[in-house]
């Protein structure tokens, strides 16, 4: 009899541990967005709340006044005027930066702000520059002028750095580090177009929606992941309108105007954000057969989506294409 | 069988019932969440919605209709969260970046956990 009361009371508990295990509470995670780095950012945490929220929040605020290219009292302005920082997160973003600038041929250029500043394309006061204007700006974007060591970055003479590029994804990468040390087992962190699925949430897989670039409503397809670092870069953000026509805002370095590929989309998935998202710019601008190359050498994954909706993918991502207007 | 025996066995199966609830995937309507600074304000079922209305948040007016919200033109400086156009489906999102305003639509049970 005892045995028997000791195997119903050992079910029992096995079936409360199951009970918990599968609560709805454990799968329902803080969800919040807020503005930020010039953008929108959202966080899905599991494990974690308001607290992890806010500090996450206030972590991305510091990042903005560090790392901003119009803000004038950032330390990157700082550096434009002075020629030098010693800060460590401008330096951390000038490694990817150079790091993908060597690779990729120039295609990404950290020295590209000379240009930033005259085209201003998500600004107010954002222009189409005379071509004498961009003639002269392009004498000052090389980022071979750049000196980088483990504690000072210099600039070159009248150039301006500008790591926009990189910001969203190095946001993503200092969002991982956090959420580490706290009691957070699982968590989705958006910062404009860069991504970060960490931990485990209601399942083992997290799935991305890659937005279409012809139809902001709709999905070209999702990305199913166990988790990392996925960017996007596409001409459908921050657009230029002018009677001349539609000036998206990624600027090829070579020609002091906005890259013109063949390409409208471009997502990645790499080892760390702002790798990630240096790696989406730059294919971006290299267009589809240069962009396989650069992203085989860093052994990233691709979904390079052409504007003729053609789906090109590059290391066999986990993608599931759902827009029935483009073709994989 | 002795007592014991009928009683393992309904547990098991109460909780084999309890399993397959609970681990049912969300499946509730679309909902609209609006968040000022960080802080969500206002949470709308937009199923639930039967007669178009306008609410102000963080110094925008959103309307709001039987199944979709958007944000109303005309209430700040910078254009883009009007031209984000009617929001119905979840996982869209729309901004107004210069009043910190954000409208997040959740509820899908289409596992979509983050989208670029």
């Amino acid at each position: 009899m005892k045995k028997r009361i000791l195997r119903v009371a050992s079910a029992l508990a096995l079936i409360v541990v199951l009970l918990l295990w599968q609560a709805p509470w454990r799968k329902t995670p803080f969800t919040v967005s807020s503005v930020g780095m010039g953008t929108v950012i959202s966080l899905t945490l599991y494990g974690a709340g308001e607290e992890e929220a806010n500090e996450l929040f206030a972590l991305f605020d510091r990042l903005e006044k560090t790392t901003s290219f119009h803000l004038e009292n950032s330390a990157l302005s700082a550096l434009n005027t002075t020629g030098e920082t010693r800060e460590e997160a401008l330096l951390d973003e000038a490694r990817v930066c150079l790091e993908v600038f060597e690779a990729s041929g120039g295609a990404l250029d950290p020295t590209v702000g000379v240009l930033t500043a005259l085209w201003r394309i998500g600004l107010d006061d954002a222009r189409v520059p005379d071509e004498s204007e961009i003639t002269a700006a392009l004498a000052l974007v090389d980022a071979s002028r750049m000196r980088l060591t483990d504690t000072e970055l210099t600039v070159g003479e009248g150039q301006k750095a500008d790591f926009g590029a990189v910001g969203k994804g190095y946001a993503c990468d200092l969002a991982q580090a956090y959420l580490a040390d706290t009691s957070c087992r699982g968590a989705v962190v958006s910062v404009g177009g860069s991504l970060l699925f960490w931990g485990s949430g209601a399942s083992q897989t997290w799935t991305a929606a890659i937005r279409h670039p012809f139809d902001p409503k709709a999905y070209a397809g999702t990305l199913s992941l166990t988790g990392g670092f996925v960017s996007t870069s596409g001409d459908y953000e921050r657009v230029l309108k002018t009677d001349e026509g539609a000036f998206a805002h990624i600027l090829d370095p070579k020609t002091g105007h906005p890259a013109q590929s063949g390409l409208s989309s471009v997502t990645v998935i790499a080892r760390t954000g702002a790798l990630s998202d240096a790696l989406s710019t730059a294919c971006f601008v290299l267009g589809k057969d240069k962009a396989r190359e650069l992203l085989t050498r860093f052994d990233a994954q691709g979904v390079l989506i052409a504007q003729d909706g053609a789906v090109t993918l590059v290391g066999a991502p986990a993608f599931t294409l759902t827009a029935e207007d483009l073709l994989l | 069988m002795k007592t014991g025996d009928w009683i393992l066995i309904f547990a098991v199966l109460l909780a084999a019932a309890l399993l397959f609830l609970f681990a049912q995937p969300f499946s509730g309507a679309i909902k609209a969440t609006v968040f000022v600074n960080g802080r969500a304000v206002a949470e709308i079922d937009l199923a639930r919605v039967k007669t178009a209305y306008t609410m102000e948040a963080g110094g925008c007016v959103l309307q709001v209709e039987p199944g979709r919200i958007c944000f109303q033109r005309g209430h700040c400086p910078d254009q883009t969260c009007a031209e984000a156009g009617w929001l119905s489906r979840a996982g869209q999102t729309a901004a107004c970046l210069p009043n910190r305003t954000v409208v997040v639509l959740s509820g899908a049970p289409d596992g979509v956990t983050g989208g670029v």
